[in-house]
């Protein structure tokens, strides 16, 4: 018995993430995108894109479509029952997002996944990929929280007139969805394209669906030339990362067994420096990670990062798998060449 | 000949008249109702055609179905001019209006759907509801509601603009007719618009009948993002049965069940699909290029950093 218990964990630290991960995503992807069409209905609390937009094939719905349309309410309705579907619905994105932390980013979301099957596109026509400049990374990081902040104000600012403020127009009822690239790309996978469109009905309209055919054609470029391009600005990241903290899958660093040997930032498709360099923490999820695991499957040193389910080790780096992983890469390119 | 156009004219309006409605008497603003007062929604049923109706004064007689989201029926015995329906739980709630009497030995059924999504809930009774955030609400229903014996039943509309929620000018309805829970193959519908256009349209050797709302042809309806004019849909069918009905025995029925709709113009009108498209795949190409060209002029450093020694 103890012999099997052992194996099995044997067998899940030598694994091969890259392939397991890739699976996990398609079917993720197919239950988020076509769910509906079998009858899946995950709730409208979902911690992922899993669009409203994409009406009849999606098998949940994206929460921050609906914490869009929540807010979008006048302050009087708050103290009635769309406040307190307000904090239900808030509640119930917490608990969804609390079951796989930021695992909802790294294995479920279909736009990171489409960000993902991009990076494999690149890669076959050995396109070399580009990065962030580091005199920008601050920049950058702080877009998802003034995304965030913008998208939580807008709707209240049409229901209300804040500070005195007149209310704003109602095109911008939704206004991350209006130029999220999920809404073109997601029901495009379900062959309807009628969200690519420019609305010319008001200058607000002309203004935001203009962006968001710029954003889809950002996101296709930038996706295909740089990992994870969106994510980095991606306000949903902003708003679980709020939640993160008592979440029950965690990343988890053993400091004390790092080298610094720096091979889990370079197999990390965001850039997270911490992972590498910060020997003192013990939780790793760090705002932009997407807990991928693909650093923990590059660590070369027994037990110095692992996914952790609630205390239990769930995937750790061994010097074994290690070695695994590199002659499964070995041997891939030597087929490929 | 016009005696034959008079005779017409007058069975077309003898075929408008019999057809009941249900209106919603004003539509409430959302989030008007506060914790512990239920939301309302009040209604009234109209008979005629959009352009020419009446309101009617007593409902007595009537019953009043409703269909929840989770298909559950409850029966109300109507009374007064008034319909009064407090639902409980957000979502889409389905009425349907039965009327039904004999007169001159035949049974005259007057039916009548109206689907309403309900903006708020009562939430002592519907937080489970929210807590599970249901997305698949029932806007067409899958199947004929057991209670009503003849029944007109609209599907997913088909559309290419990029609005679900609601009907817009150039959307195909498909409409089915059932009677007693069968599908009938040789049918048609009454279509009829507030602005007076008037049609028939037969069914195809499915059953389904096919309502393209048409285009208005008043320049000053056009265009206009907030317009929104009401759509009649109604099938009747004539039968031979026998029985008895509140005393009273029949030869023959006759039924008649009507949908009544709302649709604005299409956003079509105030959106290009095309610049959209030529808008994505401008910024791809002027994107890849500006990249292109950056990465010939200067060659990227490789991805190395170097971390402290301790
Ligand atoms: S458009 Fe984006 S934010 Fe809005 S519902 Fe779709 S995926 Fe979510
Ligand atoms: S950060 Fe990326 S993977 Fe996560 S929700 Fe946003 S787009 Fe999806
Ligand atoms: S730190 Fe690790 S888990 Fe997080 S994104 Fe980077 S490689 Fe993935």
């Amino acid at each position: 018995m103890t012999k099997n218990k052992f194996s099995l964990r044997r067998a899940v630290n030598n694994m091969n993430l890259v392939r397991f991960r890739f699976w996990f995503q398609i079917v993720a992807f197919a239950l988020i995108v076509y769910g509906g069409y079998i009858g899946l209905d995950l709730g409208d609390k979902l911690p992922t894109f899993a669009c409203v937009f994409n009406s009849e094939g999606t098998g949940g719905k994206c929460y921050v479509g609906e914490l869009q349309h929540d807010l979008k309410h006048p302050l009087e309705g708050f103290v009635g029952f769309a406040g307190y579907a307000f904090l239900i619905s808030l509640g119930m994105f917490a608990v969804w997002f609390w079951v796989l932390n930021k695992g909802w980013c790294g294995f479920v979301c279909p736009l990171g996944t489409m960000q993902d099957w991009l990076t494999m596109a690149r890669e076959k026509t050995k396109i070399r990929y580009s990065e962030y400049s580091w005199a920008n990374r601050g920049k950058i990081k702080s877009i998802k929280y003034i995304l965030l902040i913008l998208l939580l104000l807008l709707p209240v600012m049409i229901a209300n007139s804040v500070f005195g403020l007149p209310k704003l127009p109602n095109g911008l009822s939704m206004p991350f969805c209006d130029i999220c690239p999920g809404r073109m790309m997601i029901p495009a996978f379900t062959g309807d394209f009628n969200q690519f469109y420019i609305d010319f009905s008001s200058k607000t309209d002309i203004v935001m669906t203009t962006i968001g055919m710029i954003m889809t054609g950002l996101f296709l470029v930038g996706s295909f030339i740089k990992k994870r391009f969106f994510c980095y600005f991606c306000p949903m990241a902003a708003l679980q990362y709020v939640f993160s903290k008592p979440a029950l899958l965690k990343l988890y660093k053993d400091g004390s067994k790092c080298t610094k040997c720096g091979d889990c930032y370079r197999a990390c498709d965001m850039d997270i420096l911490e992972i590498a360099d910060d020997v003192t923490s013990k939780n790793l999820v760090t705002e932009d990670c997407t807990l991928c695991l693909k650093c923990v499957a590059a660590c070369p040193e027994d037990g110095c990062l692992e996914a952790n389910f609630m205390g239990a080790t769930i995937f750790e780096s061994t010097k074994e798998g290690f070695l695994v992983r590199m002659a499964m890469d070995q041997n891939k390119e030597n087929h490929a060449h | 000949m016009k005696k034959i156009v008079l005779v017409l004219v007058t069975l077309l309006v003898s075929l408008w008249a019999d057809t009941l409605w249900l209106d919603e008497t004003k539509k409430k603003k959302c989030c008007e109702a506060k914790l512990g007062v239920l939301p309302l929604k009040e209604l009234s049923v109209k008979s005629g055609t959009l352009q020419e109706n009446e309101k009617l004064k007593d409902l007595n007689g009537s019953v009043l179905y409703i269909r929840d989201m989770d298909g559950k029926i409850e029966e109300h015995n109507l009374s007064g001019s008034k319909i009064t329906v407090t639902p409980q739980y957000k979502g889409n709630y389905h009425l349907f209006l039965k009327h039904q009497e004999v007169v001159d030995g035949v049974l005259n059924v007057q039916l009548s759907t109206y689907r309403f999504y309900n903006k708020e809930g009562n939430l002592s009774c519907s937080w489970t509801k929210e807590v599970r955030g249901k997305t698949s609400d029932s806007r067409y229903l899958s199947e004929p509601l057991p209670q009503l014996p003849f029944q007109l039943m609209m599907e997913k509309t088909i559309h290419n603009h990029h609005v679900n929620c609601c009907l817009y000018v150039g959307d195909i309805i498909p409409l089915k007719v059932y009677y007693k829970g069968e599908l009938l193959k040789d049918v048609s519908v009454d279509v009829e618009l507030e602005s007076g256009w008037k049609n028939i349209i037969k069914s195809n050797n499915e059953g389904m009948m096919m309502v393209e709302i048409p285009k208005s042809t008043y320049e000053q309806e056009k265009g206009d993002k907030k317009r929104s004019e009401k759509l009649l849909v109604s099938a009747t069918y004539d039968v031979n049965e026998s029985g008895v009905y509140d005393g009273k025995s029949y030869t023959s029925a006759h039924y008649v069940m009507s949908i009544p709709l709302s649709f604005g113009d299409t956003p079509l009108e105030y959106e290009s699909k095309t610049l959209a498209f030529a808008t994505v795949i401008g910024v791809m190409l002027v994107f890849s290029l500006g990249l292109y060209y950056n990465r010939r002029r200067k060659r990227k450093t490789p991805k190395e950093i170097y971390f402290d020694e301790e």
